[in-house]
C-alpha cells in the first residue's frame, strides 16, 4: 500500500518516468482499488501543495511590504513624525550655524538647511519619488533600532555588487544626516555613476554639500563649476551656492 | 541581512521550509522588482495597496514553486525572473477583470474554459485551506508536507522527526482524516 502511494505521489508530482507513467495509467483503468486510492491522493497532493503555499503566504503577509510604500500611504502619525524630524534637522542645522558663526568671522554655509530644503523640493517635484522615498526611509529608520543594522548591511555590500551604487548613495545620506561629512563625501563619491546624467549630478550635488560641511570649500567650488559647465539640472542651484561661497 | 547571490537564493528556495522562508524574506527586502510592481500597480495603475500585496505574494510563491521545480535556469537574474512573474500575474488579473466586465454588460452566458476551471478548483481549495488554516496543527502540516511535497516515506519522516514509524503512520492517518473532515465541512457549509 505504501509502495502504491509512493508511486502515485511521484506520478501526481510529475516525477515519474515515461514507462512508469504508462504502467500507472494502464493500472488505473483496470484496478478499481488503485484508481480509488489515486482519486484520494490526487486531492491530498494538491492540498499539501496549497497548505505549504498558504504557510509561506502567511509569513509573507506577516512581514508585509511597508518598506515600499510612499508617504501618502503611511499612517498620518508617521507623516507628523517625518515633518517633526525635518523641522528638527533644520533647527539643529540653524543652531550649529549660529554657534559656529559666533566662533568664526567667516560665515559658514548652512549645508544642513540647504539639504532639508532639497528634500522638501524633491517631495514637491514629485518626479523622482524613489529618491525621496529612499532618503525618507533613512530618516525614519534613524529613530528606530533598525538604523544601526541598516548602516551595517549597507556597508557590507561589496563593490562588485549591482546595488553597490545605491547602497553608497543611501550611506552618503545617512552620514550627512549624522554630520559625518568626510564619510559622506567618500560615500557619495563611491555612489557616483560613470555615465553622465541626473544620478551623476545628484551624487555630485550632495558631495558638494558634504564637502562644505567638512570645510573643504575649494574642492566644493571645483565640483560646483563642473555642475555649472555641464549644464546639469543642478546648474541654477550650483550658481547660487557658488556665489554664497 | 547580507545580500545573497542568486545561486545561494536558489539553493535556499530548494531547501527546507525554514530555508525557503529565509530566501523569501530576503527577496521581500532586496528585490527591486517589488518596487517596480508597486509603482506599476498602485501608482500608475491607481489600484489599492491590497491588490499589490496579493499580486506580490502570489508572485513570490510562484517564484519559489518555479525554482523548486527547476524551471529557473539562470538565463536571467532571479530579480528579472520574479518581475516577469509579477507582471504576468497582474496582466492575467486585468484580462480576467476586463472579460468579466464585458460579460456582465452583454448579459451573455459565461462560458468557463477548461484551464480556468482548473484554476477555479485550485482557488476553491486554496480558499478552504485559507479559512481553515488555524484548524490544522503545525505538526500535521509538517508531516503532510514531508509526505506529499517532499515525497518522503513514513520511515524517512520518522527518522527526520525522531519518532517511531508507527507513530508517524498514526499521526499521518489522523491528519489526512482531519483534512478530509475540514473539506467536507466547508462543502456542506
Amino acid at each position: 500500500m505504501d509502495n502504491d502511494e509512493n508511486t502515485l505521489i511521484r506520478y501526481f508530482k510529475g516525477h515519474s518516468s515515461e514507462l512508469e507513467k504508462r504502467q500507472i495509467e494502464e493500472r488505473l483503468l483496470s484496478d478499481e482499488a488503485f484508481s480509488k486510492l489515486a482519486n484520494t491522493l490526487k486531492v491530498e497532493v494538491h492540498i499539501a501543495e496549497i497548505l505549504d503555499q498558504q504557510n509561506l503566504a502567511n509569513k509573507i503577509k506577516e512581514r508585509g511590504f511597508n518598506h515600499l510604500y510612499a508617504d501618502e500611504n503611511r499612517p498620518k502619525a508617521k507623516k507628523k513624525t517625518l515633518s517633526f524630524i525635518i523641522l528638527a534637522i533644520i533647527l539643529i542645522g540653524s543652531f550649529f550655524y549660529f554657534f559656529k558663526a559666533s566662533l568664526n568671522d567667516q560665515e559658514p554655509i548652512k549645508v544642513q538647511e540647504i539639504y532639508a530644503v532639497n528634500l522638501s523640493n524633491l517631495r514637491s517635484q514629485n518626479g523622482r519619488i524613489e529618491d525621496f522615498e529612499d532618503i525618507q526611509r533613512v530618516i525614519i529608520d534613524r529613530n528606530t533600532d533598525k538604523y544601526a543594522s541598516s548602516i551595517r548591511s549597507l556597508q557590507s555590500i561589496s563593490i562588485e555588487d549591482s546595488t553597490f551604487l545605491r547602497a553608497s548613495y543611501l550611506l552618503g545620506h545617512i552620514y550627512f544626516i549624522q554630520e559625518k561629512y568626510s564619510k559622506s563625501v567618500t560615500a557619495f563619491k563611491n555612489a557616483t555613476p560613470k555615465e553622465p546624467g541626473y544620478l551623476q549630478d545628484q551624487c555630485k550635488w550632495y558631495r558638494i554639500l558634504a564637502l562644505l560641511g567638512s570645510n573643504r570649500n575649494e574642492d566644493a567650488k571645483g565640483l560646483l563649476l563642473e555642475l555649472i559647465n555641464t549644464n546639469s539640472s543642478f546648474k541654477a542651484k550650483a550658481e547660487v551656492l557658488l556665489n554664497e561661497i | 541581512l547580507k545580500k545573497l547571490t542568486d545561486d545561494r537564493l536558489v539553493e535556499l528556495l530548494q531547501g527546507t521550509e525554514q530555508e525557503c522562508d529565509i530566501a523569501l524574506s530576503h527577496i521581500q527586502i532586496y528585490f527591486s522588482g517589488l518596487a517596480l510592481l508597486y509603482k506599476l500597480i498602485v501608482q500608475e495603475g491607481k489600484k489599492p495597496i491590497q491588490d499589490f500585496e496579493e499580486i506580490a505574494s502570489d508572485a513570490l510563491l510562484e517564484l519559489a514553486s518555479a525554482v523548486q521545480k527547476g524551471k529557473f535556469r539562470f538565463e536571467s537574474s532571479l530579480n528579472s525572473y520574479f518581475t516577469s512573474i509579477g507582471k504576468n500575474i497582474w496582466r492575467t488579473r486585468l484580462r480576467r477583470a476586463k472579460s468579466i466586465h464585458t460579460q456582465d454588460i452583454d448579459n451573455e452566458t459565461i462560458r468557463i474554459e477548461p484551464s480556468i476551471e482548473k484554476d477555479i478548483e485550485t482557488e476553491y481549495l486554496r480558499e478552504i485551506i485559507r479559512s481553515s488554516y488555524a484548524q490544522i496543527t503545525d505538526n500535521c502540516r509538517q508531516i503532510i508536507t514531508m509526505r506529499f511535497n517532499k515525497e518522503m516515506g513514513t520511515e524517512a519522516i520518522a527518522t527526520s522527526l525522531k519518532m517511531k514509524t508507527q507513530s508517524v503512520k498514526n499521526q499521518l492517518s489522523r491528519c489526512r482524516s482531519k483534512l478530509r473532515d475540514i473539506i467536507k465541512a466547508y462543502i456542506n457549509g
